[in-house]
Order: structure tokens, then sequence, then C-alpha cells
């Protein structure tokens, strides 16, 4: 009986040092004893199998996110006035926006060609307008 | 054996000093939290009675972990506190038992440890250096059946043919000789050396541990082996001195081999050596896993005695987070004088959901 547990262990062995002789670079790998909790993932916490309770990275995020959205949200802390105000200059900062697109599209090379157009045609316009108004007066 | 120890309080003292050069300012810190439940039914037979069995799976019990951990440039401290809570263990039930059992919160985990470039240095309640080095295991079924065969069999009785307890239980037969497990430490683990790494704790009572360990990839075969020593011979409980081995080997395939040995010197004038073999032969493919152990135990509780025992397994994971397991084992026991006693046999079907 002893012999036969002997070989079976030897075989083992061997046929283990036989892998690990014949295969190229053996890649290291993190063992985790069976009874103690697996790293798997988990039924509520996804993925990672862990629950991040607090992550200062995650708490240093959320402030700055707090700090860049608190103008967003006037109104609460800001009288009638100064929610006016606030509203005037987002429309200001809006129409400054599309503004400087427009400026954008006028300097590339479709957009003054267009543009160019354009002001061909208002000065047809305003050519007409003269026009009629010379009609008119005879 | 106390200058060595003092030696190693003094290398301990040393290595965390030398880390505090090493100290930079704070990066992220992370707080988790996690757990498991691992809950079965179970169906015994002494040969003389049976019976059928709600229990919590000691193998890897119903528990809760808290942990973390912060950088600090090459050093990261961190910690771990790890609650068991646990109703009818697998590894004392006994047939005839008529009732749910003790409920049981275990502090299984209250540890600390610093991570650096030196290695990584443990304080506090957890698992000693050679503890899990008999358990190593690759098959995929170890939830359910793995070298500790009395975890969910340990306090089942023989029975004699005319149905009076022979005197001994499993877990009083078996034992796989791991090493002092989850007990006040100090532990060292160097750092990883092309897969290999060693590990020293010493405990109260001047109990040591000390273990070799290796897992790595061939090309698609995963090999984890290792070696233990402990001396526990000033420590209530652990008056012995004990060696152990084990190795599995996952082939890309999926096939599966698992050996384990353990070795116990009682240090008693006229007591044998105790041993065990543990054997394991396994498939695993998708989400399957299955299995088939042979293992035993001699001289464990007195010299000559030779207990056994052969088991089948399968383990399915059709989600994530969720086990479906069964097994079957069957014990038998060589008795030193007199006819042997019946066998015992269990069937067991449960399931450990991770959250």
């Amino acid at each position: 009986m002893k012999t036969i547990r002997y070989l079976l262990v030897s075989a083992l062995l061997a046929a283990s040092v036989a892998v690990m002789g014949c295969a190229t670079k053996p890649k290291p790998f993190d063992y985790q004893p069976v009874t103690e909790m697996q790293q798997e993932p988990g039924i509520f916490t996804g993925e990672k199998g862990e629950w991040v309770v607090y992550s200062s990275d995650r708490a240093a995020a959320g402030e700055k996110e707090a700090t860049v959205s608190e103008p967003r949200k006037p109104g609460t802390e800001l009288t009638p006035a100064e929610h006016e105000e606030f509203l005037r200059f987002q429309q200001w900062q809006k129409e400054k926006r599309d503004f400087e697109q427009f400026q954008q599209w006028k300097r590339s090379p479709e957009g003054s060609k267009e543009y160019d157009e354009f002001l061909e045609w208002k000065r047809w316009q305003t050519f007409q307008k003269w026009q009629e108004s010379q009609t008119r007066t005879k | 054996m106390r200058q060595m120890q003092g030696r190693f309080g003094y290398c301990l003292l040393a290595a965390l000093l030398a880390t505090a050069f090493l100290a930079a300012p704070a990066a992220a810190f992370e707080a988790k939290l996690s757990g498991q439940v691992n809950q079965m039914m179970m169906w015994a037979d002494d040969g003389n009675e049976d019976d059928f069995f709600v229990a919590d799976n000691t193998n890897s019990s119903t528990r809760f972990r808290f942990t973390g951990a912060q950088a600090f440039g090459k050093v990261t401290a961190g910690f771990q506190i790890e609650l068991e809570a646990q109703r009818s263990r697998s590894n004392e039930l006994f047939i005839g038992q008529n009732s749910d059992g003790r409920f049981n919160w275990n502090d299984r985990w209250l540890n600390a440890y610093f991570d650096t470039p030196f290695g990584k240095f443990e304080i506090g309640k957890g698992d000693g250096a050679a503890k899990a080095v008999p358990e190593i295991d690759l098959s995929g079924t170890a939830v359910i059946t793995y070298s500790g065969v009395t975890d969910t069999s340990g306090g089942f009785m023989f029975k004699n043919a005319d149905g009076t307890d022979f005197g001994a239980t499993i877990g009083q037969t078996r034992n796989n000789f791991g090493g002092l497990s989850r007990n006040e430490r100090i532990r060292y683990n160097t750092p990883t050396f092309a897969g290999f790494w060693l590990a020293a704790s010493m405990t109260n009572g001047e109990a040591w541990e000390t273990s070799a360990w290796y897992a790595a990839d061939f090309g698609g075969n995963k090999i984890a082996a290792a070696v233990g020593y402990i001396d526990g011979r000033k420590r209530v409980g652990a008056q012995y001195t004990q060696y152990s081995g084990a190795i599995s080997w996952l082939m890309p395939f999926g096939l599966n081999l698992t050996a384990s040995y353990g070795q116990r010197d009682f240090d008693l004038a006229g007591r044998d050596d105790a041993t065990n073999y543990y054997f394991k032969v396994g498939y695993k493919w998708d989400i399957h896993a299955v299995s088939a152990e042979y293992g035993w135990t001699e001289d464990m509780r007195i010299n000559g005695e030779d207990s056994s025992n052969w088991g089948l397994a399968y383990v399915i994971t059709p989600w994530k987070g969720v086990e479906f397991y069964t097994a079957y084992r069957q014990f038998k026991l060589d008795a030193v004088v007199g006819p042997d006693p019946d066998d015992i046999r269990q069937a067991m079907l449960g399931t450990r959901l991770r959250f």
C-alpha cells in the first residue's frame, strides 16, 4: 500500500517538474487559500466583489464637482434681482458663444464665400429699395 | 529558541522602522465591504441511523469582511476585519441532533498590515504562515470537498454493528495537519520572486510557523504548491511539531490533480507520528467543476488506527457570485482491535452566495 502511495506522489511531482521544465516563462499568479473569501464577483458588488464604502478619490472628485456645479444652480441663495441678472448673464454668454461661432464660420473658406454672397445680397436689397423709392418719387 | 524569537522581533522592528524612510504623502484611501452566505442541506447515515440537516458550510463559512488600505508612497498600510456568523456549523453536526445548534460569532481576522518593497508585515488575528499549506486546491470544487474533510463531517460518531458508539468521531481520527488557524500573531511574507515567496509567523505560546510557497502559470498550466513547518510545543492545544506540503496542478484543458501530505510529531514517548494523505482528480469546464477524492489519516487518535474516505463533488456557477454544489462522501475506520465500525455516508447539496 505504502509503495503505491509513494508512487502516486512521485508521479505527480515528476509530471509537475516536467511541465515546469518544458514550459517557457512562468507567470506568477496570486494564489488565494480556498477556505478564505476569494477575489471574485459578487451579486450586489459586481465584478470587483467588494462594495467601496469610502474612497478618498471619489470624495475628492465629489467635492470638485460640487464646486463647479454651484453657479449652475442659482435661485435658492440669490435674491430675485440677482437671479434675473444671472439669467441675463447666461443669455449673454449664449449669444456671445453664437456670435463667436458665427465669426469662426465667417473666417472659414466656406463661410467667407457664403458671407460675401450674403453681403452682396444685402447690397442688392438696398439697391432694390432705392430703385423702388425712385419710382415712387417719379 | 528564545534567542531566535528575539532576533525575529528585532528584524521585524528594524524592517518597520526602515519603512518609515520610504514614507511619502498619502495617496488614495479605500474602505471596502464584502461577504458571503454558504448554506447547505445534508443527509448522513452512520450505519445505524440516518438524519437530515440544514447547516452552515464550514469549508467556507458565512461571513462578512471589512477592509481598508492607503498607500503612502512605497508603503501601503491596511487592515482586514472579518467576522464569521454561523448557526448549525457543518463540522459540529451529529446524528440525532434535533435543533438548529448554537449561533456562533467568530472573529476570523483582526489584522493590520504594512505592505512594503521588503515584504508584507502583519500583526493581529489571522492565519499562521503554514495554515493554508495542505489546503492548496485548484479543482474549483473546494467549496464542498477539500483536504479538510472534517469541516463538513467532524461531529459524526462511528458506530459499532450493534448500534453502540465506537468511541471516536471523524473529527478525532482525521486531520490535514494545516498550520495554526487564525490566532494572534505577527507574520512576515517576503516579496514574490518568480512565483516563489516565504512566510514566517509567531504566536502566543511561542508557537512558530514557516512556509514556502509557489504559484505560477506555465502556458496555461497553473501550478500552486507549498511546504510548511510548525513548532507549537509550548502552546496550549498545539503541543506538537508538524510538517505539511501540497501541490495542485490545473491543466489548460481543465483536468486537475491535487495532492496533500501532512505529518504530526506528538512529542510524546511511545506515540507514533500521525500522517495524512489526500488526493483529488478533477475536471473544470465552462461553469462546471467535478472531482473525485481519496484521503486517509494514520495514527491520529491512537497508534495503528487508520481513517479514510472517498468522495465525489460537483459545483456549478450559473451566475456571477452564485454557486451550487453537491457532494457524496463515505468514511471508513480501520480499528486497531476488534471489528471495524460501520462506514459513515453523507450527501450534501448547497449554495454559496457572494455579495
